[in-house]
């Protein structure tokens, strides 16, 4: 059972998840590259931190504080393999946060959101 | 990596990635927005390490960049005496920044047998030296290539372009993708289906069907056991006898002496850890997932160890705080109304809050 699961998982990974990837793929590269050429994160960084104070506001007015909040990213997203209750049941607010914003080579720092990925970084910093 | 733990190998040098982090920016409960840093709000800029996400929305972080040349030069030292490779596995790791290496990993493959890896930054494969871009498609995976060095036992060196350095895991996923793709490191897969390769995460996770889901949840084991460097021996022993599985990453990791003690808050004088990942089926008989674990965690506590939080956590709440030191935490909950706007940790990462 165990074996034929795991096959049966090998050749569907193989026949859909691997030409999905490579989509996925290509096409989160192709915006990373394009939003860090034309410069356009650091801008809207202020706005995105902007709806995420409202979305914070607006919870308490709408709960009066009673249920917590957590971000909207779902958990298949995540680095573990499980899912957390607490999605379901808390209040949602969407951070939606995953460019580097600037390099400061004088300072010798890169500022980023806070799901940028190890690849966004490494690719840009060694080209 | 900076709300939970993140972890390569040049961070015995370094810290962890939130110890390269010059400053961070949360939206706290109020909605306000809170830059902090080592100088400015410093009891928040070390409460956030490991709090996932129990203080505010982490919107922005700083963080360091190392310099870095184009290669790193590899050198891989087979061992067949667990002994021995303790034994140079920890004076690398002690040596003074100026000798020391830039990266230092270990591989085990076997409880005796396995291989060290010293790697130093370099500007150009010196002529006559070897260049090996590892992670090229038709290449095989990383670890079973480290595995054929140990089966020669002859020390080599070879010049690894850098991002190839750093990516070296992602292909195989560490050595889970001989799960997934049984057939992935086969020559014939490699060239002409390898350049696809590696699959996303995210998508395998999100297709997997519920009975996978439940096999990974009996048979297979996910951890990352920071442990201090002190107890490798005693560690990997007793990880032979309740768990035993190879292969086991081995990696040297500093957690700093700073100023305000946050939630990994090892005794004084333990500043070396080295992080033990397991990633797979272990192999003692009547493997059970939550009583395993659990020895494991409390092993780790009695060590005065740590456990990586993207992993199952079987730990009671009052176990996990005494894991994680929780003072600096709680207090700044309280202190920026917290307390009812975010779960704590234990809410977030304990196996009880996960499906």
């Amino acid at each position: 059972m165990l074996n034929f699961l795991i096959k049966y998982r090998g050749l569907f990974v193989v026949l859909f998840l691997l030409p999905a990837s490579l989509v996925f793929k290509a096409y989160m590269s192709t915006r990373n590259r394009l939003v860090f050429w034309l410069n356009s994160a650091p801008d809207k960084h202020d706005d995105k931190v902007k709806k995420v104070q409202q979305q914070v506001k607006a919870w308490q007015q709408k709960t009066g504080g009673e249920i917590p909040m957590c971000t909207a990213r779902p958990s298949w997203q995540a680095m573990s393999h499980k899912q957390g209750n607490y999605k379901k049941t808390h209040y949602q607010v969407n951070v939606n946060l995953m460019d580097i914003l600037e390099i400061d080579e004088k300072k010798g720092t890169v500022r980023l959101e806070p799901m940028t990925n190890m690849g966004q970084i490494s690719a840009l910093l060694k080209p | 990596m900076i709300n939970g733990f993140g972890i390569e190998s040049s961070s015995y040098k370094y810290g962890l990635f939130q110890s390269i982090c010059e400053s961070l920016e949360i939206v706290t409960a109020d909605g306000e927005l809170v830059k902090c840093s080592k100088e400015e709000n410093s009891e928040l800029f070390y409460a956030i390490p490991w709090s996932y996400g129990s203080l505010g929305f982490l919107v922005c972080a700083e963080i360091k960049i190392v310099p870095s040349k184009d290669y790193v030069q590899l050198s891989y030292i087979p061992f067949k005496s667990k002994h021995d490779f303790i034994k140079r596995f920890t004076e690398e790791s002690l040596k003074p920044a100026n000798e020391a290496y830039d990266f230092i990993e270990g591989l085990m493959y076997s409880e005796q047998e396995g291989v060290l890896m010293l790697g130093n930054f370099s500007d150009k494969v010196p002529s006559g030296k070897t260049k090996n871009a590892i992670n090229n498609f038709w290449k095989p995976w990383f670890y079973e290539y480290v595995r054929a060095i140990l089966k020669q036992d002859k020390e080599q060196e070879e010049w690894i372009p850098l991002r190839h350095y750093y990516h070296r895991h992602t292909r195989a996923l560490f050595w889970e993708m001989a799960l997934i793709i049984p057939f992935g490191n086969s020559p014939w897969f490699r060239y002409l289906l390898g350049w696809m390769s590696p699959p996303e995460v995210s998508l395998l996770k999100l297709t997997d069907a519920e009975a996978v889901h439940k096999l990974y949840d009996a048979h297979h084991m996910d951890q990352d056991l920071l442990l201090p460097l002190s107890n490798l021996d005693k560690s990997l022993s007793y990880l032979k006898q309740e768990v035993d599985f190879h292969p086991l990453w081995l990696c040297p990791m500093r957690v700093f002496d700073t100023p305000i003690r946050g939630m990994v808050n090892p005794q004084p004088n333990e500043q070396m850890f080295v992080d033990v990942g397991i990633y797979g089926e272990p192999n003692v008989e009547n493997y059970n997932s939550k009583q395993t674990t659990r020895k494991l965690e409390a092993f780790m506590r009695e060590m005065g160890g740590f456990q990586a939080l993207y992993a199952d956590t079987f730990q009671t709440r009052e176990e996990f705080r005494e894991m994680f030191d929780h003072t600096l935490l709680d207090k700044l909950r309280v202190q920026t109304g917290a307390t009812k706007a975010f779960p704590e940790p234990f809410d977030k990462v304990s196996r009880a809050a996960r499906t």
